[in-house]
């Protein structure tokens, strides 16, 4: 069980489960509570890892969203992150995966270029949302925005898809990737 | 479809009824019986939409994928492929939602139109000003339609006069490289070379000829041998009868005109004999006491 399936177990009934990458432990538990404290109609599960693969003895639900969590103030976060990409199923990356970065605000801390994360995010085209976790508002409406993301992901939002989502999201990236 | 929205509206409300610190499904016990309703509506909706997506996964994976290995931009233009095919199912998609519901509202609207009574007038005034809406919109595409016509006309007008000009102009061009053509072989041709030189002859011959035959006309008027002085002062001829006072003087300032640069008038030694040929009658020969030596003849021609 080394390769992560979107589709392989059953969905559980009205619960959704977003599965948190990233190598910043601290970060990661600030955005479960966050996203825990959202207002949302179906049940979320927020589940946190270091790094893929996951150890296949617990059970645990369906993952409907992965969200890959950068700290552009730590080259070794994007490390990780890419080395966990590759433990991903191909199917993921139709809409239930997106890249998160973070820290983009202080650019004197900035060890990875934004870029960098943009041209990640465009190889496997999915989207990619920048915020600063670190700051209270900005962590809340990020939080907002995954639960709604994976609201639509695992399917509990009528007439929408996580696969027009993610067209939808990558309409206003194109321009400008065209450029890099 | 219709009922979507509805349950979307009504899932919004029942969320804060819905959710509590536990999550999960309500208390049956104590939720009311409306809430309960609204959950399973939302979770017959969820589960639509779940299905939905496992068809279409399972649909996607019977498709056959490329066994050679692609190189990697052939794999890109292959996603920009699929992705336009995406976007462009999406828009179909859209367009025809947007139809279906427009058809459904008409027609909910047409059947409930008997119901109600009280809001009639609002119906009918709303009704009224979109019909004059659109009977406007359809007045002013049909002007822009003619009036885009009429420039597409004047501009294919304005094509043609030019395909017409160029053609003119490039005849034009034709027709005056051909007039060089012809002037520059003309001008090169043996016949012309030839006509140029017999007309040079000619002109020669012609000049000799003047040059022969000017002085004639003033040889032609009996002159006086005068004999002048020996030291050469100059010495003026008077023309004769035949020619008026008035003509002396122009002969007489002709002789000093073509003086030479030297000091002496130009003298011509004339021999009788030669006299008598140039003015075709004799002159009497002149008496020895005269100085028949030295006759120092002024003649001008």
């Amino acid at each position: 069980m080394s390769v992560l399936r979107p589709l392989d177990k059953l969905p559980g009934l009205n619960t959704a489960t977003v599965l948190l990458v990233g190598a910043d432990d601290a970060l990661l538990q600030q955005l479960a509570d966050s996203m825990l404290k959202t207002d949302c109609a179906s049940e979320l599960r927020v589940h946190l890892a270091r790094s893929l693969p996951l150890p296949s003895n617990v059970n645990r639900p369906r993952v409907d969203l992965l969200v890959f969590v950068i700290n552009l103030h730590s080259k070794y976060s994007l490390q990780s992150v890419e080395k966990s990409l590759h433990h991903v199923d191909a199917s993921f990356f139709l809409g239930k995966a997106c890249f998160l970065a973070t820290g983009a605000g202080r650019e004197n801390l900035c060890s990875v270029h934004r870029n960098t994360v943009v041209r990640l995010a465009h190889t496997y085209r999915s989207p990619v949302l920048f915020c600063d976790l670190e700051v209270e508002g900005s962590r809340a409406a990020m939080a907002q925005r995954l639960a709604r993301m994976l609201q639509i992901s695992a399917g509990h939002v009528p007439g929408v898809s996580a696969m027009s989502l993610l067209s939808l999201l990558r309409s206003s990236e194109s321009p400008s990737l065209e450029d890099l | 479809m219709e009922s979507q929205p509805e349950k979307r509206a009504a899932a919004e409300p029942a969320d804060s009824g819905g959710e509590g610190g536990a999550g999960g499904l309500p208390q049956v016990a104590g939720g009311r019986s409306e809430d309960r309703v609204t959950l399973l509506l939302r979770l017959r909706a969820q589960i639509k939409q779940q299905l939905v997506e496992y068809k279409s996964m399972v649909d996607a994976n019977e498709e056959k994928t490329p066994e050679q290995i692609m190189q990697e931009n052939q794999i890109e233009d292959k996603i920009e492929e699929l992705e336009n095919e995406i976007e462009e199912v999406k828009i179909a998609y859209e367009m025809k939602s947007i139809a279906l519901n427009r058809i459904q509202r008409s027609t909910a609207l047409q059947n409930n139109l008997e119901k109600i009574d009280a809001k009639n007038s609002e119906f009918m005034d709303n009704m009224k000003q979109i019909l004059k809406l659109n009977k406007l919109i359809i007045r002013s595409q049909k002007e822009s339609r003619s009036l885009e016509r009429k420039r597409l006309e004047i501009k294919k007008k304005r094509l043609d006069l030019k395909k017409a000009s160029e053609s003119k102009l490039l005849e034009i061009q034709t027709e005056k490289n051909k007039q060089k053509d012809d002037l520059d072989s003309m001008e090169n041709s043996d016949k012309i070379k030839t006509i140029r030189q017999n007309l040079q002859m000619e002109i020669n011959i012609t000049t000799v000829i003047q040059h022969v035959f000017q002085p004639l006309p003033d040889l032609s008027q009996p002159c006086y041998l005068l004999l002048g002085p020996s030291d050469g002062r100059k010495s003026s001829i008077l023309s004769q009868s035949g020619s008026q006072p008035t003509t002396s003087v122009p002969e007489v300032q002709e002789v000093q005109r073509d003086d030479d640069p030297s000091s002496e008038p130009p003298l011509l030694t004339w021999s009788n004999e030669a006299l008598c040929a140039a003015t075709g009658r004799c002159l009497k020969p002149l008496s020895p006491g005269w100085g028949a030596e030295h006759i120092p003849v002024v003649a001008f021609g």
